[in-house]
Formats: structure tokens, C-alpha cells, sequence
């Protein structure tokens, strides 16, 4: 959408813009076969009962009506896909900030610290990690070995509806590197001279903080919120390794009930329309960031 | 506003990667139905092409399968000794873990990937026959099926659709109950006894929590109370669980007096807390870690993961425990099957060369001897004896195939061995594990679900 409104109609093409086009023609057939393909075929498949394997049915509209009247599990899977986006985004985006201005100050081996904050953020979705945290948090594992070594009462993280869903949540949120080296970068070109200023003010740390820091790193704040907010919503690895989506579907995000109706009983239309209905979900989240951000995102530029 | 359309163009591209993580599988998966058709209309004439020239051919194959450590140095040796009387034909192993390994299968069946020669779980076998003409008949290949059981190849669990051979038995395995001696002797109860009941399995967990609250009869976790008990219990009160047309046969009452027993294992402790036994979902029970540390009593499981279970506690003293019954059961329940089928694919390069490696692994006295048990009891007599005679199968694996034997049962129908009809069976004891759901709901709930799979 964007794109087709920066871009002027020509009537005459130059070799200039030829030559163009050809650079862009790997892109392009990228783009077309890897993105746009399956982006449409998914769609047509969503309106049939398309089983892996089997014929292709038109069906109209009745993945979406099972979906949303007769699927046990579908508002299920919404509720924790939304709650899982919900302790996730501001969590990590918190923490990631918190981290950031810890690390925003010259000392000796500051940067050897950063590599190591940074250091979770590249086991990033990885299944090897999703599986020591199973380790380390099911009952007898290493936390509950710890809590019971200093006279903490055992809990079963794990296989406990309340808490399989935060403890998984932990994990991403511990992966906040990504998140942190952007915030970090940001908080680096704040100018000082608005410090100065506020301090001859007498602005004290809090409003330092509130009305320069956040306003001056909010585009960035603005991108990783959205970011995140895009990634989380569609997670699937750490819930699937971690629980497979139990226990009680607790953590039966929507990624996880796509994946098994679509390999596990090879009905692709049925997950296609799931998947739909993900992205459709993730377009309104996504749309209401962007609508928010004028009252609070501040570019330089504007002013 | 120049940012802000940077902005917007950066989230405009970010939701178009995601959309290719939601949408790149079926893409892949569209793209190769077409490769699969191809491929299966080409099988046949390679097949003609490559059928007379007998002896030594040149062919280069893949053999997938999943197993242990110990299944997987058995077989890549046998494919050694195959490729050191066969010089020209190369076989690449390519072994795996069970976890994933169905759905990467379907994947690259549909697309025309999948390795010459596969080992396929018998449960999962209708699913892919349903969907297409992907396995060779290997009543049509040079492979020697005389040392089979003719009535045990002849069942559609073991390979036999509709009088076509698409896959053969690795072994016989069944459901069996593997006792501690020790353990059990020590809290003085008998699983060993001829005609046990089920209600006597309650009765032996009662006296052991009320002299150890920490410890458990049954090493178990949701998956197996279905597979071993739920299941079995069902069939002996209906006799299926659906019938061959695709008919539930079970009724609601059955239902709710097995689900009943399931609430009485968790009440009385027989088995571990749901919440404890969350931790180790599906084939994972051989790593709960009391099962290690010596806890339980038994471990209901399988005459084939008898010695991984075993190698999990090597302290134990093992005997073979007795399958239960109710009165004037309509089945025994506990079916016997192979736990893996091995067959070709229809994309097979060189079907003949796979059938005769196939014969050398199913009929070569060295061949049997190397892989011995690792895939359950051999399929075979004569590998049977070897094993025997070698000593390589462990007294209380024989036991438990002799009790198991006498038992016997029909195998789950095609609808109950899904994955779909599984998972509302799991989720349903999950529920009762739970006690988030009463039997008698649960059994309501499962009954309305099953009937929708039934119409279909």
C-alpha cells in the first residue's frame, strides 16, 4: 500500500529505470514464489476443505463458521494467544529498556557486559533452549530443587494451568536482546544538551527520564513494541516444546492448534483459515499501534 | 512524515515475512501434490524399466526410520553388510527421532522426498494409505514373505490393505505390564497373578500409597492411560470402538464406567498426580525421573520399549505382569501388532535393488542376528530361534509376549488410531487427571465428538 503511492506512473520507461528492474527482478521472483504465492494459495485453501494429500473442495465460508461457533478449542487458543502477547510485549520491552540504560554508561568492560545481556537473544527460538527450560522448571527440576534447598515451598510450574502459561512467557521475555540493542542505540543519540537544559531547569531524574528520554527514543520504542508484537503473537516453538500446548490447553496458542490440524490431521484448509484468522488479528493490533503512535511517538522531523 | 513511512514500510514488510511463515508450508505443500502425481505415474514404468536385470545392479538408496542408539547402530550395520555383498549399491541410513517424524513424513510423501525404503507406525499407516498411492505392494517384489505368520502379515495393522502387502511387520509387540519384583514383594502386592482383575490393580495402588504416600503403582502418563488402559477397557466392554463401516460402537454408559476407573486411578493414587505427569508427554515416560530413581512398581508399556524402560531403572528385578479383564469381556483388548511396518515407496529409484535388500533384512540369518531385538520381537520364526537361541531376548520380554499372545484383542480401528480421535481422548483424561471434568461429562463430551469423526 505503502509502496504504490510513493511511486509515480511514467508513461515512458528509460533503460535507467529497465536497468532498475533488473536489479530488483531477484527480489522480485523471491518475493512472488516464497511470499505472494503462498500468501494467496493460503487464502484459497482457507474457503476448502483441502486435506494433505487429498482433493480440493470449495466449501464457501465453513472453516470460519466451525471455527468460531463450533471449534472447543478456537476462543481458547485466542484468549492465550492474546494473553501471551500480553505479558510478553511489555515485559520484554520493559526489561529491554531497564537493560538498556543500565548498559547506557561508560565504565571499564561495559561492552564484554552488553555481549552477555545480549547473549540469550541469539539461542533465539531455538528448540535446544525451549527444552532446558522444560528441564529446569518441571517438577524436580533444578528451580523447584533450588526453592526446596532454602526452605521454599515446591511448585508445579509447568503442570499448573495458573502458572504453564507465565513460566513460558519467562522465557521469551528473557530473550530481550534484540529489543535492547535498538533501545540502546537510541538512548546513545539523545542529545545531552536537553539533559543540560533540564537540569538547569532543576528537572529532576523522573523528568529527565518522562520528557526527554522516552519522547526522544519513542520511534524506536514505537518500532519494537510493534515488532515484538507481530512475533509474539504468532509463537509457536516455546509453548509447543515446552507444554505441547498443556496442560488443560493452557498454552494452546493459536500457532500450536494450526500446526496440529494442519500436520497432525492433515486438514490444511481447516489451518489455513486459522491462519487467517492469526493474521487478521495481527493486522488489527498492528493497525491500532500505528493509530496510537501520533500521540505519543515523537520524530524529530515533525516538530 | 518521511519516518513515518519508513515506519509504515518497515511494518509493511515485517507482516509480510511473518505471512510467508504462516503461509511457506503450504505453499511447499501445493506446489509438490503435482510433484507427487509425477512422480507416482513414473514409479511404475522405472519399475518395468529396471525389473529383469537381476544380480548385481547399481543403485543408490536412502532407508529412513526412528529408534535408540542401539536400534540405529544394528540397522546402519546391517546396510553395511548388504552394501559389502551388494558393491555398486549404496543404502544411506537415515535415522531419526519418533518425535516429529510422521508429520515430516507427510510432508515429503506428498511432495516425493520421502526416502526409498521408510519405516512407518502401523497407527499411521491408514492415514497415509487414505490420502494416496505412495507404498509399492511388495507381494509384486522378489521379497521371501514365507517366514512370516501368514495370519499375523494377512492384518491390516500389519501391512496388509485390501490384500495388497504396502508394508511388513519389523516385529510383534503388544501392550505389557513390566513389574519390579523388588518393589513389588517389598509392598506385598502380586501383578503376576493369573486372572487379575482391574479393580485388583486399584486395590495393589491403595496398599502401596498407604505404606509410601511417594509412591505410585504405575509409571504412566495421560498418552499410556489411554493407549493402555481406556482403550483396552473399552474394547472389552463394546468390542470396538467403532466398527469397520465407521460406526461408533461404544456407547456412553461403556464410556463413562471406564472413565469412572480412570478418576478411581488418580483418587487413589494408583498413578502419579496429572499435574506431575504433564512433564513427560507422550513416549517420554521412560525419563520421569522417579521411574529412574526406582519409585514406582510397574510400568504399564509396550513389549517393545520393555528394555528401554528396563535400561531406565537397570536396578530393578523385572517379571512379567498380567493383562486385566472385565467379566464376559466382548474382547480381550490388548491387540498385538508390529510396532513399525518397513516399506518402499512409489518413488522408489530402484524398487528391485530395495525388495532385495529388504529379503536380506528380514530373511539373512546375519542380518537378524545383528539387529536381534532392536525393533521388538523378530517378525520371523527363524529369527525368532536365533534370538533365542543367542540368548539376546531377555526371559521376561518372552513372558510378556506369551501373556500377551494368549490375550490378544483387535487392533484400534482406523478411526480410533488417529491423531484426532487420540487427542479427544487425552484431553479427556487430562480433564478427569485434572479433575476439571466429571466422568460421567467427560464421557458425554467424548461420545458427541466421536460421532462427529464417525459421520464423516
Amino acid at each position: 500500500m505503502a509502496k504504490t503511492s510513493a511511486v509515480t506512473m511514467k508513461k515512458h520507461y528509460t533503460k535507467r529505470d529497465c536497468k532498475g528492474l533488473l536489479y530488483l527482478i531477484p527480489w522480485l521472483v523471491g518475493f512472488a514464489v516464497l511470499q505472494l504465492y503462498p500468501f494467496i494459495t493460503s487464502l484459497v485453501y482457507s474457503f476448502s476443505d483441502y486435506t494433505m494429500g487429498g482433493s480440493l473442495n470449495f466449501t464457501g465460508l465453513d472453516n470460519y463458521i466451525k471455527l468460531f461457533t463450533r471449534d472447543r478449542d478456537f476462543w481458547n487458543s485466542l484468549k492465550v494467544t492474546l494473553l501471551f502477547g500480553l505479558y510478553v510485549v511489555p515485559g520484554k520491552v520493559i526489561l529491554a529498556l531497564l537493560v538498556a540504560m543500565f548498559l547506557n554508561r561508560n565504565i571499564r568492560g561495559i561492552g564484554i557486559v552488553r555481549t552477555l545481556y545480549y547473549i540469550p537473544s541469539l539461542f533465539g527460538g531455538s528448540v535446544a533452549i525451549a527444552l532446558l527450560w522444560r528441564l529446569m522448571f518441571m517438577d524436580g527440576g533444578i528451580i523447584n530443587s533450588m526453592a526446596a534447598a532454602i526452605g521454599l515451598p515446591e511448585a508445579s510450574f509447568l503442570g499448573d494451568t495458573h502458572y504453564a502459561l507465565p513460566t513460558i512467557c519467562l522465557l521469551e521475555i528473557w530473550q530481550f536482546g534484540s529489543s535492547m540493542v535498538m533501545l540502546l542505540a537510541a538512548l546513545k543519540i539523545v542529545p545531552k544538551e536537553l539533559y543540560e537544559a533540564a537540569e538547569i531547569d532543576g528537572g529532576g531524574r523522573w523528568v529527565k527520564f518522562w520528557h526527554i528520554t522516552i519522547p526522544q527514543i519513542s520511534p524506536i520504542l514505537f518500532f519494537s513494541i510493534l515488532n515484538q508484537t507481530i512475533q509474539e503473537l504468532q509463537n509457536f516453538t516455546s509453548p509447543y516444546t515446552i507444554t505441547d500446548g498443556g496442560p488443560l490447553k493452557s498454552t494452546n496458542v493459536l500457532g500450536i492448534l494450526l500446526y496440529k490440524q494442519g500436520f497432525s490431521y492433515f486438514k490444511m484448509g481447516y489451518a489455513s483459515a486459522i491462519s487467517w484468522i492469526e493474521f487478521i488479528v495481527i493486522l488489527i493490533f498492528t493497525l491500532l499501534l500505528f493509530g496510537t503512535s501520533k500521540f505519543w511517538v515523537h520524530y524529530a522531523d515533525e516538530t | 512524515m518521511k519516518k513515518k513511512l519508513a515506519a509504515a514500510v518497515m511494518a509493511a514488510s515485517l507482516m509480510a515475512a511473518m505471512l510467508a511463515g504462516c503461509g511457506s508450508s503450504s505453499s511447499t505443500e501445493g506446489a509438490s501434490a503435482s510433484a507427487a502425481d509425477t512422480a507416482a505415474t513414473s514409479a511404475p514404468a522405472e519399475a518395468a524399466a529396471t525389473s529383469g536385470d537381476g544380480g548385481s545392479e547399481s543403485a543408490s538408496l536412502r532407508f529412513a526410520w526412528w529408534g535408540g542408539d542401539e536400534r540405529n547402530a544394528a540397522t546402519q550395520q546391517v546396510i553395511q553388510q548388504f552394501m559389502d555383498a551388494h558393491p555398486g549399491v549404496t543404502i544411506e541410513g537415515e535415522p531419526g527421532s519418533s518425535d516429529g517424524y510422521h508429520d515430516k513424513l507427510a510432508t515429503q510423501l506428498t511432495s516425493g522426498t520421502a526416502a526409498d525404503i521408510v519405516q512407518i507406525d502401523p497407527e499411521t499407516m491408514p492415514t497415509f494409505v487414505k490420502s494416496g498411492d505412495y507404498f509399492v505392494d511388495l507381494k509384486t517384489t522378489s521379497i521371501d514373505m514365507s517366514d512370516f505368520d501368514q495370519n499375523y502379515i494377512g492384518e491390516q495393522i500389519n501391512g496388509n490393505y485390501d490384500g495388497k502387502q504396502l508394508g511388513l511387520p519389523t516385529g510383534i509387540a503388544g501392550p505389557s505390564i513390566l513389574v519390579n519384583k523388588t518393589a513389588a514383594d517389598k509392598f506385598g502386592v502380586d501383578l503376576t497373578k493369573e486372572g487379575i482383575t482391574w479393580d485388583d490393580w486399584i486395590e495393589a495402588g491403595k496398599t502401596v500409597q498407604s505404606q509410601d504416600p511417594e509412591t505410585y503403582l504405575f509409571c504412566v502418563n495421560k498418552e499410556y492411560i489411554v493407549n493402555l488402559f481406556v482403550l483396552p477397557m473399552a474394547k472389552q466392554y463394546a468390542g470396538s470402538i467403532f466398527d469397520s463401516d465407521g460406526k461408533l460402537v461404544l456407547t456412553q454408559d461403556d464410556l463413562t464406567k471406564v472413565f469412572q476407573y480412570v478418576k478411581e486411578l488418580y483418587d487413589n493414587g494408583v498413578v502419579a498426580p496429572a499435574s506431575y505427569q504433564s512433564s513427560y508427554v507422550g513416549d517420554d515416560i521412560q525419563s520421569d525421573a522417579n521411574w529412574i530413581a526406582g519409585k514406582y512398581v510397574a510400568a504399564p508399556c509396550y513389549i517393545s520399549t520393555m528394555d528401554v524402560m528396563m535400561a531406565g531403572y537397570p536396578d530393578g528385578d523385572y517379571v512379567a505382569g498380567t493383562l486385566p479383564s472385565i467379566e464376559n469381556a466382548k474382547d480381550g483388548g490388548f491387540a498385538s501388532n508390529t510396532p513399525q511396518l518397513l516399506v518402499i515407496t512409489n518413488t522408489c529409484s530402484n524398487i528391485d535393488v530395495a525388495a532385495e535388500f529388504l529379503d536380506y533384512f528380514f530373511n539373512d540369518s546375519t542380518a537378524q542376528e545383528t539387529l536381534g531385538t532392536t525393533r521388538s520381537i523378530p517378525p520371523t520364526s527363524s529369527a525368532r530361534k536365533i534370538c533365542a537361541d543367542k540368548g539376546i531376548i531377555k526371559q521376561v520380554v518372552m513372558d510378556s509376549v506369551d501373556i500377551e499372545v494368549a490375550v490378544n484383542g483387535t487392533p484400534n480401528d482406523g478411526i480410533t488410531s488417529s491423531d484426532e480421535a487420540k487427542t479427544i481422548l487425552y484431553d479427556a483424561v487430562e480433564g478427569i487427571g485434572y479433575g476439571q471434568e466429571t466422568p460421567e461429562d467427560a464421557a458425554a463430551d467424548v461420545i458427541s465428538q466421536f460421532q462427529d469423526l464417525a459421520t464423516k
